[in-house]
C-alpha cells in the first residue's frame, strides 16, 4: 500500500552536475519518492511512452516531471507540449526547474501548461525551500488540473 | 261607561257626547213625571179648597134669600174649566136637616160620588176626588158644597212636560250633533288627517309626505311634530341613500376585489372587480358558492394544516380557514393563489376582516383582494432592471455611489470598479462610512476635496473633483469624482448621486504625451542646432573652397561617405545589440549553471566534511564559497545592469516614500546590530517604473548603510528639494554620514566596475551606481554626487512627479 503511494518522479537535465545537486535537494524534500534521472528531451520523451530503453512492468507515468528547459536536440518547452497534447499524460503535473529567469522563458511555460516555474536559485538550501513551496506537486494523491 | 276602543276618535266623542245628554234627559223627566204624578192629588185639593172659598158669599146669599136659580147659574160657571165635573149646594135648614138646593153636573159626565150630604173633607176615588165644605155663620151652618173633581185634567199635565222633554231632547241631539261635526273639524279631521298620513308613510315608505298643520293646538303641535319628524327620517333617509351611493361606487369602481359572506361563507356582496378577477358573475355566486371555489385546495388545506398547529384545535379545510383568526381577532392580511374561472391562477394579497353590527354580533364577513401579478411583475422588472444597471455599472468600470446626504448613507454600486480602484470587495466596502472614505484620500487632496464637497453640496451645484485615493496596498490611484445634487419638493438637498472614475492611465498617457513632446522638441532642437552647425560647416567649407568645382565634387563624396558609414555604423550597432542580448542570455544560463553547481557541491562538501578537516581546509571551502558567490553576484549585477538598457519600461505612479519603506524593511534584519537614525522627510510620488527605480532606492539606501558602517551612530536622511512652481521633476536626494568619498574621483563615481574603496574596507561589484545613473537617465532625470572623505555623501536624483502629484503643486 505504502509503496503504492510512493510518489514516482522523473528528472530531467542535460547537466549531470546540476542534476547530482536536483536529486540531493530533492531527498530532503521527498525522501521517499522514487527518482528517475534523463538526460535531454528526446530520453524524456521515450522514458514516458516507456520505449527502449526504458521499457518497464508497469506502464504507468510518473506522477510529476521535474524539467530543464534549455536542453540539446529536444528542449523542455517542447516536452512540455508533447506532454500535454498526450491525453494519457495531460493530467501529470511538471514542474519547470531551469537557470533562465527570462520573462518570455516564464510565459512560454504558463501557456504549454507547466504546474509550477522554479529558478535554480545560487545554493541548495535555497533549491531545498523552493522545492518544499511546491511539494504538493509531488504527492501521487493531488489530482491533476484536468482531473 | 264603556265605550269601543277601536272606534274612531269622532264616533267616540260623539257617542260620548249624546250619551251624557240622553242621561240628563232621561233623569230630569223622571223627576219631573214623579213630582207631578206625586203632587197631583193636593194640587187638586188646594184648588178645590180655593175654589170653595171663593164661591162664599154668593152661595151664603143665594141660600139666605132662597134663590137657587142663582145659585145653579153660579155652579154651572165650572163648565169653563175641565178641572171640575160636577158640583152640589146643600141648604141647611133650621131644623138640622139639609136639602139639595142647586146642582152642577158637566155634561154627559157620571157622578163618581152619590150624592148624599157628607161631613166636610176630601174624598179620592180612582180618578174622581170629591171635596165637602159647610159655610157656617156666626157658629151656624148655612149650607154645604160638594165639588168632585178630575185627576185626570191634573195628569194630563204631566204628559204634555213630558212631551216638552222629548222636544227639548231633539232639540239637544240636533245641538249634539251641530257640536259633533264642529268637533270634527277641530279634532278629528286632523287627527285622521294625520293618522292617513302616517298610514301612508308606513306603507309607501315615502317619508316625503307631510301632515296638515292648520291649528296652532295640540293637534297642530303634533302635526308639526310628526313633520319635523318625518323631516328628520327624510335627512337620514338622505345620508343613507347617499353613503350607499358612495358605497356601491366605491365597491364597485374600486380595483380591489370586494366580496362579503355570511357567517357560513355563503357569498352575499360580489363587485365588479372580483368579477373580473375570477370570471363568475355576481349572479353565479351570490348566495350559491363560498370562497372555497376560487381558492386553491392544496393552498387550503397547507393553511388548514398550519392553523391547526397554532391555534391548538382542528381546523378543516375550508372557509374556517379564511376567517378563523379575524373571528375574534384583527383583520387578516394573507397572500393566496386565486383561480380564475377558465383555471388560471394568480397571486393576491387577501384581508379578510368580520363585519359585526351595533351590538356586535357577528354578521359576515368581508374579504378584499389585490390582484399581485402586475405588482410580482413589476417586482421582477424591477429586479432585473436592476440586475441589468448593475451589469452596466460594472461595465463602465466606475464606482457609482447614491449618497443620502440627511443621513450618510451611501450606497455604492460597480463591484469590479470598487475591487480595482479600492482593492476591497464591494461589501466591505460599502462599510466604510463617509469619513473613512475621505481618509481614503491622499492627505494632500483632502482638504480641497471636502471644501470642494460641502461648497457644491451649499449651492447644489455639479460636483467635480480630482484627487488621489488610496488603495487597500497603499497606493493610489488618480480618481475624477463628478457629482449631482438632487432636491426635495421644497429645494433642499437631500442626495448626491455621482461616479468616481480611475483616471490614472489618461493622466499617465497625457504625461507621457507631453513628455514625448518634450522629448520630441529637444531633438528636434538638437537636430536644428546640429543642421546648423553643419549648414555653417557646408558654408565654412564653400566658403573655403568656393572657386574649386571638384572641391565641390569631393565635399560631395565626402558626404556620400559619411553617410555611407553612419549608416554602416547603425547596422553595426543593431548587430551589437543582438549580439549583447544573446550574450546576456548566455551568461544568464551557461555561465551560471556551472558556478551554481560549483556553489553546490562546496556546499555539500562543506556539510559532509564538518569537524573532518582542520581548521585551514576548512577556511579555505569557506572563502571559495563566498568566492563563488562573488562571482554570481557579479554575473547577476551585469545582467541588470545590461537589461535595465534594453528592458521595456512600465511607468506608473510610483510613491518614493513607500520604496523607501519596502527597501528599509528589508534591510532590517542586516542592521540590527547597527545604530541608525533615519530622517525620511515627506516624499511625493513620481512617475516610473516601479521595479527599477525598487533597484535605485536599494542601492542608494544599500550604500549609504553600507559606508556609515564606521559610525557609532549612522545618520541617514532622505528628502526631495524645494519645488518650484512649474516644476515637472524633482529633485530627491540621500544623505548620510559615512565614508563620503574624494571628490576628485567624481567622474567615476557612476562607471561600471568602478570602485573608490577597495573590496577590504567596503565590500561591492562597484555596478550599484552605474544601475542607478541607468536607470535615472532612462526616466529623463539625473543624478550627482556631492561628498568628501570622511564627510558623508549626498546623492541627488531626479525624477518626472507624478501627473497627479503635479496638479498638487502650488500653482505657478
Amino acid at each position: 500500500m505504502t509503496a503504492l503511494l510512493r510518489s514516482r518522479i522523473l528528472l530531467v537535465d542535460d547537466d549531470p552536475a546540476g542534476a547530482e545537486l536536483t536529486l540531493a535537494a530533492l531527498s530532503a524534500v521527498e525522501p521517499d519518492a522514487d527518482v528517475d534521472v534523463v538526460a535531454d528531451g528526446e530520453e524524456a520523451l521515450d522514458y514516458l511512452a516507456g520505449r527502449c530503453p526504458f521499457e518497464r512492468a508497469d506502464d504507468e507515468p510518473p506522477h510529476a516531471v521535474l524539467l530543464d528547459l534549455k536542453m540539446p536536440k529536444i528542449d523542455g518547452h517542447e516536452v512540455l507540449r508533447e506532454i500535454r497534447a498526450d491525453p494519457r499524460l495531460c493530467r501529470m503535473r511538471v514542474v519547470v526547474l531551469t537557470s533562465s529567469d527570462q520573462e518570455r522563458d516564464r510565459e512560454l511555460s504558463r501557456t504549454l501548461g507547466s504546474d509550477h516555474y522554479l529558478v535554480k536559485p545560487p545554493t541548495i538550501a535555497a533549491l531545498i525551500e523552493q522545492l518544499k513551496g511546491c511539494s504538493h506537486l509531488f504527492s501521487p494523491t493531488t489530482p491533476g488540473p484536468l482531473g | 261607561m264603556t265605550v269601543p276602543r277601536n272606534g274612531s276618535i269622532q264616533r267616540r266623542v260623539t257617542s260620548a257626547l249624546f250619551g251624557t245628554i240622553a242621561i240628563a234627559l232621561a233623569l230630569m223627566a223622571s223627576g219631573i213625571a214623579f213630582y207631578e204624578y206625586k203632587g197631583a192629588e193636593p194640587r187638586l185639593r188646594a184648588n178645590l179648597d180655593l175654589i170653595a172659598e171663593s164661591l162664599f158669599t154668593t152661595v151664603v146669599s143665594t141660600v139666605d134669600f132662597n134663590l137657587p136659580s142663582v145659585a145653579t147659574e153660579t155652579l154651572a160657571r165650572f163648565q169653563a174649566g175641565p178641572m171640575i165635573q160636577a158640583a152640589r149646594l146643600y141648604k141647611h135648614d133650621p131644623g138640622g136637616t139639609m136639602r139639595l138646593f142647586a146642582e152642577y153636573s158637566q155634561l154627559g159626565h157620571t157622578p163618581v160620588f152619590s150624592s148624599i150630604p157628607r161631613p166636610d173633607g176630601f174624598l179620592v176615588s180612582g180618578d174622581a176626588a170629591l171635596l165637602t165644605t159647610t159655610y157656617v155663620r156666626n157658629g151656624t151652618p148655612v149650607a154645604t158644597l160638594q165639588i168632585e173633581g178630575s185627576l185626570t185634567a191634573v195628569r194630563r199635565r204631566l204628559v204634555e212636560s213630558l212631551r216638552v222633554l222629548g222636544l227639548g231632547f231633539l232639540i239637544l241631539l240636533l245641538v249634539g250633533a251641530a257640536v259633533s261635526h264642529l268637533l270634527q273639524r277641530s279634532i278629528s279631521r286632523p287627527l285622521r288627517k294625520l293618522a292617513e298620513t302616517a298610514r301612508a308613510v308606513s306603507t309607501t315608505e315615502d317619508v316625503r309626505l307631510r301632515a296638515e298643520v292648520d291649528s296652532a293646538d295640540e293637534i297642530g303641535q303634533l302635526a308639526g311634530q310628526f313633520n319635523t319628524m318625518l323631516e328628520r327620517l327624510a335627512e337620514r333617509d338622505r345620508r343613507i341613500v347617499e353613503a350607499y351611493a358612495f358605497q356601491t361606487a366605491l365597491v364597485e369602481s374600486t380595483g380591489v376585489a370586494v366580496i362579503s359572506c355570511k357567517p357560513d361563507g355563503t357569498v352575499l356582496t360580489f363587485n365588479l372587480a372580483a368579477e373580473q378577477m375570477l370570471g363568475y358573475s355576481r349572479t353565479e355566486v351570490v348566495g350559491k358558492a363560498t370562497p372555497s371555489l376560487w381558492h386553491l385546495e392544496s393552498e387550503v388545506r397547507q393553511r388548514a394544516e398550519e392553523l391547526t398547529r397554532e391555534l391548538g384545535r382542528t381546523i378543516e379545510p375550508g372557509f374556517a380557514v379564511f376567517v378563523c383568526r379575524v373571528s375574534h381577532g384583527p383583520p387578516e392580511i394573507r397572500e393566496w393563489t386565486w383561480l380564475h374561472r377558465d383555471g388560471t391562477r394568480f397571486p393576491v394579497q387577501l384581508v379578510v376582516s368580520s363585519m359585526r353590527d351595533p351590538e356586535g354580533r357577528l354578521v359576515g364577513f368581508c374579504g378584499l383582494a389585490t390582484n399581485l401579478t402586475e405588482r410580482k411583475k413589476a417586482e421582477e422588472s424591477l429586479r432585473a432592471s436592476e440586475h441589468r444597471y448593475r451589469i452596466v455599472v460594472d461595465q463602465t468600470g466606475q464606482m457609482v455611489y447614491d449618497l443620502d446626504v440627511k443621513t450618510g448613507v451611501n450606497l455604492w454600486f460597480g463591484a469590479s470598479a470598487v475591487r480595482q480602484i479600492t482593492g476591497y470587495t464591494l461589501e466591505e466596502f460599502q462599510a466604510v462610512t463617509l469619513q473613512g472614505w475621505s481618509e481614503m484620500i491622499h492627505p494632500d487632496d483632502r482638504a480641497a476635496a471636502l471644501e470642494n464637497f460641502d461648497q457644491s453640496c451649499a449651492a447644489g451645484l455639479p460636483y467635480s473633483a480630482l484627487y488621489r485615493f488610496r488603495h487597500r496596498d497603499g497606493s493610489y490611484r488618480v480618481i475624477q469624482d463628478l457629482g449631482v445634487f438632487l432636491r426635495d419638493e421644497s429645494g433642499r438637498v437631500v442626495q448626491m448621486l455621482g461616479v468616481m472614475s480611475d483616471v490614472s492611465q489618461r493622466v499617465e498617457s497625457a504625461e507621457a504625451i507631453r513628455r514625448l513632446n518634450i522629448e520630441l522638441e529637444q531633438r528636434v532642437r538638437e537636430r536644428t542646432a546640429e543642421l546648423g552647425r553643419r549648414v555653417s560647416e557646408v558654408e565654412k567649407l564653400n566658403a573655403d573652397q568656393r572657386g574649386l568645382m571638384q572641391s565641390l565634387a569631393s565635399s560631395q563624396q565626402n558626404a556620400d561617405r559619411a553617410a555611407a558609414r553612419l549608416q554602416q555604423a547603425n547596422s553595426s550597432l543593431l548587430i551589437a545589440n543582438q549580439e549583447l542580448e544573446a550574450f546576456s542570455y548566455s551568461v544568464s544560463h551557461d555561465l551560471r549553471a556551472p558556478l551554481r553547481n560549483i556553489t553546490g557541491f562546496l556546499e555539500l562538501l562543506e556539510r559532509r566534511s564538518a569537524g573532518l578537516l582542520d581548521a585551514e581546509s576548512a577556511r579555505y571551502v569557506t572563502v571559495v564559497i563566498g568566492e563563488a558567490r562573488r562571482m554570481g553576484m557579479l554575473i547577476d549585477d551585469l545582467l541588470t545592469f545590461s537589461r535595465i538598457g534594453r528592458s521595456e519600461m512600465n511607468l506608473q505612479e510610483v510613491s518614493i516614500e513607500a520604496l523607501v519603506e519596502e527597501v528599509r524593511h528589508e534591510m532590517a534584519n542586516d542592521v540590527t546590530d547597527r545604530t541608525l537614525h533615519w530622517t525620511i522627510n515627506p516624499l511625493p510620488r513620481v512617475q516610473g517604473d516601479r521595479t527599477l527605480l525598487r533597484q535605485v532606492i536599494a542601492n542608494l539606501l544599500g550604500n549609504a548603510v553600507k559606508f556609515t558602517r564606521r559610525r557609532p551612530v549612522a545618520v541617514i536622511e532622505i528628502g526631495v528639494g524645494a519645488t518650484r512652481p512649474g516644476d515637472t521633476f524633482l529633485t530627491f536626494y540621500v544623505r548620510d554620514n559615512g565614508a563620503g568619498f574624494n571628490p576628485k574621483y567624481l567622474d567615476k563615481l557612476f562607471g561600471v566596475f568602478q570602485r573608490l574603496h577597495n573590496a577590504r574596507d567596503f565590500e561591492g561589484t562597484g555596478i550599484g551606481l552605474a544601475n542607478v545613473k541607468r536607470i535615472i537617465t532612462r526616466h529623463g532625470g539625473r543624478v550627482w554626487a556631492e561628498g568628501a572623505v570622511d564627510k558623508g555623501a549626498v546623492f541627488y536624483f531626479t525624477l518626472p512627479a507624478s501627473p497627479a502629484e503635479r496638479t498638487h503643486l502650488p500653482p505657478a
